[in-house]
């Protein structure tokens, strides 16, 4: 069974779900080994901070899907929320956003991610996962709008101070950028938020009463255990790929 | 598209030229792109950025090692704005924002925009615009770069004044 079918309830049940950031050129067999080394719930390409084109985004969301593992991707930038869905057609399952400041983002993305009556993604799912067997439009884009998964990265005070709006406006996952959230900490010095884990433990308290979930990049098992008692429940191991982006 | 700078300064280059600059709010987003903080506003990663490996900068980079890099890049990369108008010509008293190391030339669309306003002073030839432009970056504290192509013409350029060249590789 595809991964997807079950990722977003066990995110929202709060069940341990680790993922590994791989490059998008990665080829089925590093793929392959990657998934042998750790039992990956899914696995993260990044366009922000690395080469991208769509052939490569096509090409191991492909892979992916034939293994059945979630494929998630960061896009360039904020002003790249139009083509959300067009890149969602090439085959991932989960788009995140990097450095959101404003709600007024979530609610363009989200309407990009979904199809109608929830958003308002174009018909066109060529590529995307579980089309065989949902191959009615009505029955896919209902199966997509409870199954997709739609991440905003949080790497500002600002963004953090916000994360129970970015929830509320439909984000299934927050995920952490912590060296962009660090420069962001250092130009507001007399903020309360102080440290890395105060802006955690700030958001994981915000998220509390939400089904939304907190991601967080880790670099290796001691870092994630420390998260994981902190009360986080998602990760994304970027040793994988060794010089991680952020 | 000033905003897409980061990303391409990920991939690995050290200068970023913006074309067809006319206004100091697109001067101002480059600058804000290209610098790291507290300079700018460049997001942090890329594996292949300029300076990684003779840096030795490391995965996960501690916060010295991320502040060192982001103060070095702030000192090194080159930022260009190119003028390509008499109007933007005019404005490179606005345009030269702190953080802009050079403007640079583009000689054919200056010369549609010359032809466009025959009666202005500047529309005399592309060596009033210079030698304009050249007044204009000393007292802005910038450099004036331009395309001289073919290197025979290095040192008419440089008489005039620019400080920076783009040329053809000699054969």
């Amino acid at each position: 069974m595809h991964g997807i079918e079950t990722l977003k309830s066990r995110i929202q049940n709060g069940d341990k779900i680790v993922g590994a950031s791989i490059r998008m050129w990665a080829s089925k067999a590093e793929i392959e080994q990657t998934l042998t080394s750790r039992n990956y719930d899914y696995l993260a390409v990044d366009a922000q901070h690395s080469p991208f084109n769509e052939e490569n985004l096509a090409n191991v969301s492909e892979i992916g899907n034939e293994i059945g593992i979630p494929i998630q991707l960061r896009i360039k930038h904020t002003q790249f929320t139009f083509t959300i869905g067009n890149m969602l057609d090439l085959g991932p399952s989960m788009i995140e956003v990097p450095q959101v400041e404003e709600i007024s983002t979530v609610i363009d993305a989200f309407a990009n991610f979904y199809y109608p009556q929830k958003g308002k993604r174009s018909w066109g799912p060529s590529r995307s996962p579980q089309t065989n067997e949902h191959p009615k439009r009505l029955d896919y884009a209902e199966w997509w709008n409870a199954h997709g998964i739609l991440w905003m990265q949080l790497e500002s005070i600002k963004a953090v101070t916000q994360a129970k709006e970015f929830a509320k406006a439909g984000a299934d996952v927050l995920s952490w950028g912590p060296n962009d959230l660090a420069f962001s900490r250092e130009s507001n010095l007399d903020h309360s938020l102080k440290t890395d884990d105060d802006c955690i433990t700030h958001v994981l308290k915000e998220l509390k009463e939400t089904s939304t979930k907190l991601c967080l990049r880790t670099y290796g098992d001691e870092q994630l255990a420390r998260y994981e008692q902190m009360g986080a429940t998602m990760f994304l191991d970027e040793t994988s790929i060794a010089q991680a982006p952020d | 598209m000033t905003y897409r700078i980061g990303n391409w300064l990920d991939l690995g280059a050290s200068s970023i030229e913006v074309p067809q600059t006319e206004t100091e709010a697109t001067a101002q987003e480059a600058v804000d792109y290209f610098y790291y903080p507290q300079i700018g506003k460049r997001s942090w990663g890329g594996a292949t950025r300029v300076g990684i490996e003779s840096r030795h900068l490391k995965f996960p980079t501690s916060d010295g090692d991320r502040i060192d890099y982001a103060n070095w890049w702030n000192s090194y990369g080159v930022l260009m704005l190119q003028i390509e108008s008499i109007s933007a010509i005019e404005n490179i008293p606005n345009l030269a924002k702190s953080g802009i190391d050079c403007v640079s030339w583009g000689p054919n669309d200056l010369a549609f925009d010359r032809e466009a306003n025959p009666e202005h002073p500047l529309s005399a030839s592309d060596e009033v615009c210079v030698e304009y432009a050249v007044n204009a970056c000393n007292q802005a504290g910038i450099r004036l770069m331009i395309r001289n192509n073919d290197h025979s013409q290095r040192e008419k350029y440089i008489e005039m004044g620019a400080t920076v060249l783009l040329e053809n590789p000699r054969n």
